[in-house]
């Protein structure tokens, strides 16, 4: 993680599906080091501003500014590969930035606060919809990353777990660190500094 | 679940002897061993081929072809289809060859394949021909059908191009690769043994077949049948057991 970030500054942005207009002339920025809540009704643009502030829809105007270069993204799909355990899920994203022995310490911690720790060398198909959920977020956690976008982090877990989930998790965006993420649950918002309602 | 496992075995065994007891009357019956001729009689022409010829070089020519046959099918397969999905061009330059070497009646090859090459490598050319179609489609339909999520996983992560292949690309294209071996291994012999048949190379299974036609010696059409089965599913199953037992993971 670099030592200082820029505010991101999203100026001017125009973005449609066909004819349908999904932001005209939309202006925001997000303070590096906060947490910032996205929320609004379902097909607003949530996902799709996460997308171009991640850079991967391209297909807009307007100006995305001071995107730092390390994101980690946890899409609103899990996204594990099938054919690797829970360790190798993680350790997929981080083999060549870190020493064997820093990423075996750090996913015993990630998978110990996120009660996995004995689910560590199965593979995604025996785990339940809400363990592989926090597999993804380990995954997005282990990543040294600037700006980490999250797209329905603590979706498919129960209130109980969500509420430990949001708390241990959010509790990890440190410093300059700038967390975005999509959510409609209360329990999580009123963890996050601020909200922006699309 | 043990006496399940029992009975199962005991209803195939059951399946087997069934059949056996079929040929066997259907034999008697017909009483002609130039139509078909019994079990004793195919098991001791089975006996006079393995403990009598030369049945193991037989055995290994045809072996060694079907391998250099697949091994070229394979490498040919893969190599091309990989080009193929990087190029949609070189995948419609191909497309009309494929269509084509699907169509055309392995008969039709064979022959074409005895006035071109010499007798030793037309069973090798037949093999490839049939297998390569398969080999080619099932690489690229693999590449084809990655999960893009998964590229985009990749790209966000900055995954380099070697982790990329060796943990995304080849295992999404491992289950395609593995039903094309499936389907060419039993392929291959069928196909193979066919153009021995017609080439009659000196040492070949296919030779000994076409002299049991010569000679009439049904019982050693048989008893060579059945070794051709053996062996392809023999080698089936090994393949089987070996990628069953393979590794899931890195």
């Amino acid at each position: 993680m670099s030592e200082e970030n820029l505010d991101i500054v999203i100026k001017n942005l125009n973005k449609s599906f066909g004819d349908h207009q999904i932001f005209e002339n939309f202006s925001a920025e997000f303070k590096s080091g906060e947490i910032v809540a996205l929320t609004g009704p379902s097909g607003c643009g949530k996902t799709t501003l996460l997308r171009i502030i991640a850079g991967l829809c391209t297909d807009f105007k307007g100006d995305v500014l001071n995107v730092p270069e390390n994101i980690s993204y946890l899409f609103q799909e899990d996204r594990l590969l099938a054919w690797k355990n829970v360790y190798h899920n993680i350790d997929f994203v981080v083999k060549d930035l870190l020493s064997k022995e820093q990423i075996e310490t750090k996913i015993d911690e990630l998978l110990s606060f996120s009660y996995l720790k004995e689910h560590k060398h199965k593979f995604p198909h025996e785990l339940s919809g809400g363990m592989q959920r926090r597999v993804a977020l380990c995954r997005s956690f282990i990543y040294p990353s600037d700006l980490l976008i999250m797209d329905e982090p603590f979706s498919g877990l129960d209130a109980d777990m969500k509420g430990r989930m949001a708390d241990s998790f959010l509790s990890l965006v440190k410093g300059n660190q700038t967390a975005i993420l999509v959510t409609h649950d209360s329990q999580v918002i009123d963890k996050c500094n601020r909200i922006i309602s699309l | 679940m043990k006496n399940f496992t029992i009975n199962n075995k005991i209803k195939k065994i059951f399946v087997i002897f069934f059949w056996i007891a079929v040929w066997e009357a259907a034999a008697v019956l017909i009483n002609q061993p130039l139509y078909l001729p019994s079990l004793s009689e195919t098991l001791s022409a089975l006996y006079r081929i393995i403990f009598y010829m030369d049945f193991w070089k037989n055995v290994g020519a045809t072996f060694l072809r079907v391998l250099v046959g697949l091994l070229i099918s394979f490498i040919f397969g893969i190599v091309l289809g990989i080009i193929s999905a990087k190029s949609d061009f070189i995948a419609l330059l191909f497309s009309p060859f494929l269509s084509t070497m699907k169509a055309i009646p392995t008969m039709s090859i064979i022959i074409l394949a005895l006035v071109w090459l010499k007798t030793g490598l037309v069973p090798v050319f037949v093999c490839f021909i049939l297998c390569f179609p398969i080999i080619y489609t099932n690489t690229l339909n693999g590449i084809k059908s990655i999960d893009t999520k998964l590229i985009e996983l990749c790209d966000i992560y900055k995954i380099k191009r070697n982790q990329r292949i060796s943990d995304v690309i080849i295992p999404s294209v491992k289950p395609h690769i593995l039903s094309a071996v499936m389907v060419c291994v039993g392929l291959s012999w069928k196909s193979t043994i066919a153009a021995e048949v017609l080439s009659a190379p000196a040492l070949s299974m296919g030779y000994q077949l076409y002299t049991t036609k010569i000679y009439l010696d049904i019982p050693e059409l048989f008893a060579w049948t059945i070794v051709v089965v053996f062996f392809s599913m023999l080698i089936e199953k090994l393949i089987k057991g070996f990628i069953t037992t393979s590794p899931k993971s890195s």
